[in-house]
């Protein structure tokens, strides 16, 4: 030991030379710090104390803190050197000391003392806790056996003091690597995979051991999910947890209960808390402990001021406190939640999104109605999971009802973990048209997670008596003048006759039109008939023209024979000019010897015969009229009389024949 | 005793005759005055018992139109109102009613106009009764039969006159023939209905297992285009058709 007072005699006297040249040039800040590597150490354990002066000032003494109940194993060694930051020059001296605790327990220590610039300067003092080491287990039960024997208010001020003790920064500790581990913020979800729509719980909490003033400023905004938070008591309540054997005050930041939306990896946001930790930083009050300076710097270290005894310094001698607020942003890890679909397979026609376990109850207000009122068909679905997310059950109505859409009303418990509650849809539905209707049964299917399958609800049906009401539908009413009323009634007297068969198809009307036909087939008999008598008288005078004839002919002859000869040729003339009649169809007393001629030529009978014919008939007038009879005579035109006359009916018969 | 017997038979007879000559005026009246008091149902069964009976005036068809309608029966009144048009097509208080009674129809889809030539048509076709028609045929048939006998038999009597007037008598007799027909086709062809049930299914096929394709409501007035025993196709102005109970439409 007094070869290390020694060196660092000699290393103040040194540092005089150093730093008297620079210390003129610069008023920076002066700092003098102690930290520790750790503060939570197990007996055996070796750890590291540094006393750090930055910028001081014309050091002229050293004096490290009395290490009472550690053992020094190395050091001091010292470390010095200078930088230059922003064109600020910044100087340090550093002394390191690597020391083992003796004991187990709680242990502060003073901090060391220097002068500078003649005036004492402390360091922070620092508290260090020794734990009993992992190693020496056999320990344990001895050295927790008295503890439990305390009262157990004694244990919790212990605590408590502990608590209130990580808010106080200790000279040379670093603010940071004390923040980090003192506060912090984390997320707990009650599972990792989970179906989709299934409730997920996730749970904000901010850890603390200091005293901090937090406000939240990243909200989570949970995407892909539908979030419903749990209220929070406010103030918020701590509760307590042990960490790794540290015991943290918990607060709850925000509790949501969460329904996946889509399948997939979905990541939980990071909620992000600013905080304003107070830490309280302890100077030594150097006027109420006025110590002469150099008794310090050139006393036996080893001897012992009874005042630098920790305890002392806190009951009896509390050092001056300044409080420093230190702003810390943290934010928690994100979280990765496996989504699994739902089965489609199974899936029920009716399944709309719902996951949970429910039951479901279908009323209708009312049995019977009119057309002019409405009925209300109340569905109510209860139970857990999402029935905030809760699709109204496809209502199949009937063409004659008019169906609006449903009311819905929530009736979710506060604070239900799992979510809980109930949702009411209210359908409305107008009678169109009266009669006995039937509202099929409503059906609801869910996803129940428990068994990991698809269940379905069906209420009964409703049979609805519904009566005509007084109103009517006018739809496409015409609201012009005098368009939208009927006219009135005829009140006039009618023609009462009824309709009767057809006159169509009566048989009147066919005996009617028969009877004209009758009349005209009568007419046509009748016409014909007489007709065939004229026609036939004609046609047998032309047949027998030529017998007429030849009888004339023998009458002659016998005039002949008598010698009668003025009635011979009259008679000869006759049966000529009476053949011609017959047989030309001319009446007798229309002939004319020109009018024959015409005849004959139509009838192309040949000249020769014309000629021969007129010849006769011209001898038959000649002898008439001429008294000169001769018999030969006589018998020559009788001759040619038969001659001509059978001449002329060959003629007339192969004329018709060729016609 | 028996002309006694006699004369008491002849009497009841005769009285009887002209009793039911006047009884259908009378529950016309009945039936007015009824209407008058606003009791539409009893006035309109009054009515449809006088239809019933068999007589189609235009007139008790437009009054039994109007009771329907006023009892909120709108698929009865439209098939009176449709009734006393077929039997009077100008019957302008008809026409304005059923359009009156239309309005009230849902789903109702307005009737092509008629063009010009069926306007025509329709105009010619009323110029007479069927039997109007008919007895106008008998009539003509006669005049030209007469003309053709005096044709035949006198053939000297102004014969050009006699064949001109035959032949214009006759082609009038084939005119009057033809529409004569025609008006009882008109008459007695009933392949147009009226809907009568509030609000009917029409089906794709002819049984009750097809699926709906749409709804027919009271008033409508479709055209039956095919029947089976239950069933009949239907075609509405728009282009649909579809199958339905037969018993779902009135035939007109």
């Amino acid at each position: 030991m007094n070869v290390t007072t020694v060196s660092i005699r000699k290393f103040v006297l040194s540092l005089f030379f150093c730093l008297g040249a620079i210390t003129c040039l610069q008023a920076q800040e002066f700092r003098f710090t102690t930290s520790v590597s750790s503060n939570k150490v197990a007996v055996d354990e070796p750890f590291q104390i540094q006393f750090m002066l930055e910028n001081a000032p014309n050091v002229t003494s050293f004096t490290p803190p009395a290490f009472n109940d550690f053992e020094i194993l190395q050091g001091p060694s010292q470390m010095q050197g200078q930088s230059i930051m922003n064109g600020r020059r910044f100087e340090y001296i550093a002394l390191i000391y690597v020391v083992q605790p003796k004991r187990v327990g709680n242990f502060t220590l003073p901090g060391a003392t220097a002068r500078s610039d003649g005036k004492v300067v402390r360091s922070n003092p620092v508290t260090i806790e020794v734990v009993k080491s992992n190693s020496s287990r056999g320990q344990a039960p001895q050295q927790t056996a008295p503890q439990q024997g305390y009262p157990q208010s004694r244990a919790q001020r212990q605590q408590q003091q502990q608590d209130e003790m990580e808010g106080v920064l200790r000279n040379g500790e670093d603010v940071n690597a004390k923040l980090k581990k003192n506060i912090f913020v984390k997320v707990d979800v009650d599972k990792t995979s989970l179906y989709e729509g299934e409730q997920l719980t996730a749970t904000y909490k901010l850890y603390t051991r200091l005293p901090t003033n937090s406000s939240v400023t990243k909200v989570p905004a949970f995407k892909g999910f539908s979030a419903k938070d749990i209220e929070l008591p406010n103030p918020p309540q701590a509760t307590e947890e042990v960490v790794n054997g540290v015991r943290f005050r918990v607060f709850t930041i925000r509790k949501t209960l969460l329904f996946p939306l889509q399948s997939g990896t979905l990541e939980l946001d990071p909620v992000e808390v600013d905080n304003h930790v107070r830490l309280v930083k302890l100077v030594k009050n150097n006027n109420k402990r006025a110590r002469d300076p150099f008794a310090d710097l050139f006393n036996d270290p080893s001897f012992k001021d009874p005042f630098d005894d920790p305890f002392f310094d806190d009951i009896f001698n509390r050092p001056e406190v300044t409080y420093e607020d230190v702003p810390y942003k943290i934010q928690t890890a994100p979280v990765k939640v496996t989504v699994k679909p739902l089965p489609v397979d199974t899936r029920p026609a009716s399944f709309a999104g719902a996951v949970g376990k429910f039951n479901m109850t279908a009323t209708i207000d009312k049995k019977s109605l009119s057309t002019d009122d409405a009925l209300t068909l109340k569905v109510i679905v209860s139970g857990q999971g999402n029935v905030n997310l809760l699709n109204g059950p496809k209502v199949d109505v009937p063409a004659g009802f008019e169906k609006y859409d449903p009311k819905v009303t929530d009736n979710i418990e506060k604070n239900s973990n799992p979510l809980s509650g109930s949702r009411q849809f209210e359908y409305v539905l107008m009678p169109q048209e009266a009669g006995d209707q039937t509202i099929p049964p409503v059906e609801f299917s869910y996803f129940d997670i428990a068994s990991n399958s698809y269940k379905t609800i069906r209420s009964e049906a409703f049979s609805v008596h519904v009566t005509a009401g007084k109103q009517t539908k006018r739809e496409k009413e015409d609201f012009s003048v005098n368009r939208n009323t009927i006219t009135s009634n005829y009140n006039g007297v009618l023609n009462w006759v009824k309709q009767g068969s057809f006159l169509l198809v009566s048989p009147l009307f066919y005996i009617l039109l028969l009877l004209p036909l009758l009349a005209l087939v009568a007419a046509l008999i009748y016409r014909r008939k007489r007709n065939y008598q004229q026609n036939n008288a004609a046609f047998l005078k032309y047949r027998y023209a030529n017998k007429v004839a030849l009888k004339r002919l023998e009458l002659a002859a016998r005039y002949l024979k008598e010698g009668k000869d003025k009635a011979f040729y009259e008679e000869t003339s006759r049966a000529i000019w009476g053949y011609l009649s017959n047989k030309l169809h001319v009446p007798f007393a229309d002939l004319s010897k020109q009018l024959i001629q015409d005849k004959l030529a139509q009838q192309q009978v040949s000249e020769q015969y014309t000629a021969k014919l007129f010849d006769l008939l011209d001898d038959c007038e000649m002898a008439l009229y001429t008294p000169m009879h001769n018999n030969d005579r006589m018998q020559g035109t009788y001759q040619q009389a038969v001659e001509v006359i059978s001449q002329l009916e060959e003629e007339l018969q192969r004329a018709k024949s060729v016609v | 005793m028996k002309k006694i017997f006699t004369a008491i038979c002849a009497f009841l007879l005769l009285y009887h005759i002209a009793g039911a000559a006047s009884a259908p005026q009378q529950e016309f009246e009945k039936a007015n005055g009824l209407f008058r008091q606003k009791q539409y149902t009893e006035a309109a069964n009054i009515y449809q018992q006088l239809i019933d009976q068999g007589f189609s005036q235009p007139e008790l068809y437009l009054n039994a139109g109007n009771a329907w309608y006023k009892a909120n029966k709108t698929g009865l009144a439209v098939f009176n109102y449709e009734k006393a048009l077929s039997a009077d097509p100008f019957n302008k208080s008809a026409a304005h009613n059923l359009t009156v009674a239309n309005q009230r129809v849902e789903g109702y889809v307005n009737d092509l106009p008629l063009l010009f030539f069926q306007q025509w048509w329709l105009h010619v076709l009323h110029f007479h009764s069927p039997d109007g028609w008919a007895t106008g045929a008998i009539l003509l048939f006669w005049l030209s039969i007469t003309g053709i006998v005096v044709l035949l038999l006198i053939p000297a009597f102004k014969p050009v006159l006699m064949r001109w007037g035959a032949g214009v008598l006759a082609a009038c007799f084939l005119f009057y023939m033809i529409m004569g027909i025609s008006a009882y086709m008109t008459a007695n062809t009933h392949d147009q209905g009226i809907i009568m049930g509030t609000a009917v299914k029409v089906k794709a096929a002819p049984d009750n297992e097809s699926k709906d394709m749409f709804e027919l409501h009271e008033g409508v007035k479709v055209q039956v285009t095919d029947a089976t025993q239950e069933f009949c196709k239907i075609s509405l102005p728009d282009g649909k058709t579809g199958w339905l109970a037969c018993a779902e439409i009135k035939r007109l």
